[in-house]
């Protein structure tokens, strides 16, 4: 590398100077990249006094000193944050600048304490999770605590393994009813607010210390008022990241209230920001513009989707109710009777069996007698019902070509192109693909069982030779599956963020075509009941990516939704109170969702692209 | 959840004051150092001090390694102004 010595260190540097590098240079141990690199320009410009003077005294340092001088300066050009180290270790991400500089602003000018305010669908969990992921390898967060509404505990469980290799114990686990208080001595927790603000453990989560807090949708501690924001503040925190796409839903003060918690004093007190910054008779214009910007913009960032030019096709939906012949019916009905009977006289006894059983049952025939199976080899499980599980097994037997199956092969017939057929298990995922080959239909399989090396092969197949990929719920996780844009659901997920990951799967930065979706349901099963609220009611199918987290966020439901939707079920007296009850629930999500689009057109009009980086 | 990060840190603390003439004992909660009077002074500890690799807040006599923390900017401090020519034998 040459070096340039230079006496007036301010000289103007020559075009010549530019070093680039030949078009085909070979990269070591990778691709030889045919394409020129770009024009790289690099000096290194010495101090000719101190150079001459060093080499004339001869003062040379040993190699063992000079090698921690290079481990000096590494470290603290890391300090700087202007490289993150965290990338190295992502798994499944492919980040985006602008969510790369929105982590390094969060760690540089606001030193690890902002609310993220980005639009729907920009990915604030991953901004926020790079920002945790960056201070935990510089060993500057040691304890964190990551505190979400209920229904999304599940999905950042799942971000935080996939994607950053990071396996927090959570409010989900099976265990966590088991270990009680120790729970919440873990050193990294992910916990639903609702649980970690209950009388019981709130004392006991605010005694403690955490460098790190997160937590998403905080818009639900925009009232100072409530046992969401005297949590949050009462926390013992060292760095806090405050998620919403909404941070103003009603009243500005709502925005006063948590950039309060992020940095107390940076709006004054109540009254003097109602003052200086409210209008009389509409809380939501606001005084003083610039002043309030300059104030927000020390505290938060709001990335629009223009300004990270996010521009991803809309989706569409179809919904295809089948109805079922007489012995589907049969077996459907003396399933549900039997999960019934079972609830009301053992209560929640095997209520996970008996919830799993039902699913299956709006799958396939092949899921449910899976299950019965093990359930019968077993000596110790529902004895007093054995009769009734052998009858229902061979029903199961019985039926091979189901109507679902029937109208999948019209689908396909009538739908060219490439396919993705989502089913939620093993048993109907064979089931499926034995249909398919029966009916000559050539399709590539990915499931959670294959390896590694299969899957990406079955991939391959499918971009390339075949139409169809049949896969289970895991399908395609972190492979780029954008060159298809059809997705039919032959089972649907009870929870509407697995629902939503289906559709991620495709419908991501990177799809190039509308992407339609086609979900199938036998008339009268829970999934029909679902399909009700979720595509006919609130329209899910169709949103933006990431709307369906903010509209279950903000029902103020403790249960997931699919336990929701199983007690509603079981405990149905009869039919029409079945109805009221999905009535009922649809009409909670429908509140949500007018909520929801209320804040953020209200939102869109305070903070425009004002707060971009 | 030690990350690989905290491990660099921790051979680099070693190293530069193994280099320094401290003496090094390992422990479970990190190591011990004796260190030599001019690096107690440069540091501004005492003699005897113990470095926390875990999540231990630090104490009296107990420092930790991590970014930005005291002992870690002592340290990075002192080699920075480094930058000499390396003499290297005529075989390297």
């Amino acid at each position: 590398m040459p070096i340039e010595t230079s006496k007036d260190e301010n000289r103007q540097r020559e075009p010549e100077e530019i070093i680039s590098y030949p078009e085909n240079a070979d990269v070591p141990g990778g691709h030889v990249d045919k394409s020129p690199l770009p024009e790289i320009p690099i000096y290194i410009q010495v101090n000719p006094v101190a150079f001459k003077k060093s080499l004339v005294d001869g003062r040379l340092t040993s190699l063992e000193n000079y090698q921690l001088t290079i481990e000096g300066h590494r470290i603290r050009f890391k300090e700087t944050f202007e490289s993150l180290i965290c990338f190295n270790s992502l798994k499944n991400v492919r980040s985006f600048e602008f969510q790369e500089e929105t982590t390094r602003k969060i760690l540089k000018t606001f030193h690890g304490r902002a609310l993220l305010a980005d639009e729907v669908g920009l990915g604030k969990t991953i901004e926020a999770l790079m920002v945790l992921k960056e201070y935990i390898q510089r060993g500057m967060v040691k304890s964190a605590l990551i505190l979400t509404p209920t229904p999304l505990v599940s999905q950042w469980k799942e971000e935080l393994k996939v994607k950053f290799g990071l396996n927090f114990p959570s409010t989900d686990d099976p265990g966590y009813y088991t270990l009680e208080q120790s729970f919440w001595k873990e050193d990294f927790i992910l916990a639903s607010i609702n649980l970690a603000k209950s009388k019981k453990n709130f004392p006991i989560v605010t005694q403690r210390e955490y460098d790190m807090v997160i937590v998403d949708e905080a818009h639900h501690l925009k009232n100072r008022n409530t046992l969401n924001w005297k949590l949050i503040n009462a926390l013992k925190k060292r760095f806090l990241l405050l998620l919403t796409a909404t941070p103003v839903e009603n009243n500005l003060m709502e925005l006063y209230n948590l950039v309060t918690l992020l940095k107390p004093g940076q709006l004054k007190t109540a009254s003097a920001f109602r003052e200086k910054f409210m209008t009389r008779g509409d809380p939501t214009d606001p005084r003083n513009r610039s002043h309030l910007k300059d104030l927000l913009g020390q505290v938060m960032v709001r990335n629009t989707r223009a300004f990270a030019k996010v521009d991803i096709p809309p989706r569409f939906s179809q919904t295809i109710k089948v109805d079922p012949d007489s012995l589907e019916i049969e077996l459907y009905q003396k399933i549900t009777t039997l999960i019934k009977d079972i609830n009301e006289t053992n209560g929640s006894g095997h209520k996970l069996l008996l919830k799993n059983l039902l699913a299956e049952a709006g799958s396939s025939p092949r899921a449910v007698r899976l299950t019965l199976s093990r359930i019968l080899a077993r000596r110790d499980m529902l004895l007093e019902h054995k009769k009734r599980l052998h009858a229902i097994n061979n029903l199961c037997r019985s039926i091979h070509t189901t109507s679902k199956d029937r109208l999948l092969f019209k689908l396909i017939r009538s739908y060219p192109g490439k396919m993705i057929l989502f089913v939620k298990y093993h048993g109907t995922l064979d089931h499926v693909s034995e249909f398919l080959a029966s009916k000559g239909i050539s399709h590539s399989l990915f499931h959670g069982k294959m390896d590694n090396r299969s899957k990406d092969e079955q991939i391959q197949s499918f971009k390339e030779d075949k139409d169809i990929l049949l896969t289970t719920e895991i399908g395609g996780e972190g492979r780029n599956l954008q060159f298809c844009h059809q997705i039919l659901n032959y089972d649907l997920p009870w929870n509407p963020m697995k629902i939503e990951q289906r559709i991620g799967r495709i419908h991501r930065i990177g799809q190039e075509q509308e992407v339609m979706i086609y979900n199938l349901c036998a008339a009268g099963s829970v999934e029909d009941y679902i399909l009700e609220i979720l595509d006919r009611k609130i329209n899910m199918f169709e949103m933006v990516i990431g709307e369906i987290d903010m509209i279950l966020g903000r029902i103020k439901e403790e249960k997931d939704f699919s336990e929701t939707v199983y007690d509603i079920w079981v405990n149905s007296r009869s039919e029409e109170e079945r109805k009221t009850a999905f009535g009922q629930l649809g009409s909670r999500l429908m509140r949500a969702k007018t909520s929801y689009q209320k804040s953020k057109e209200l939102d869109k009009k305070l903070f425009g692209e004002n707060y971009e980086l | 959840m030690n990350s690989e990060s905290n491990q660099e840190l921790e051979e680099f603390a070693c190293r530069f004051l193994e280099n320094q003439g401290a003496v090094l004992e390992r422990n479970e909660r990190g190591f011990e150092a004796l260190l030599p009077e001019n690096l107690s002074e440069v540091f501004g500890t005492s003699e005897h001090i113990n470095i926390n690799t875990g999540s231990d807040p630090e104490s009296e006599g107990v420092y930790s390694i991590n970014y930005g923390s005291y002992l870690l900017e002592k340290m990075v401090g002192a080699v920075w102004w480094r930058c000499t020519f390396v003499g290297l034998p005529a075989s390297v």
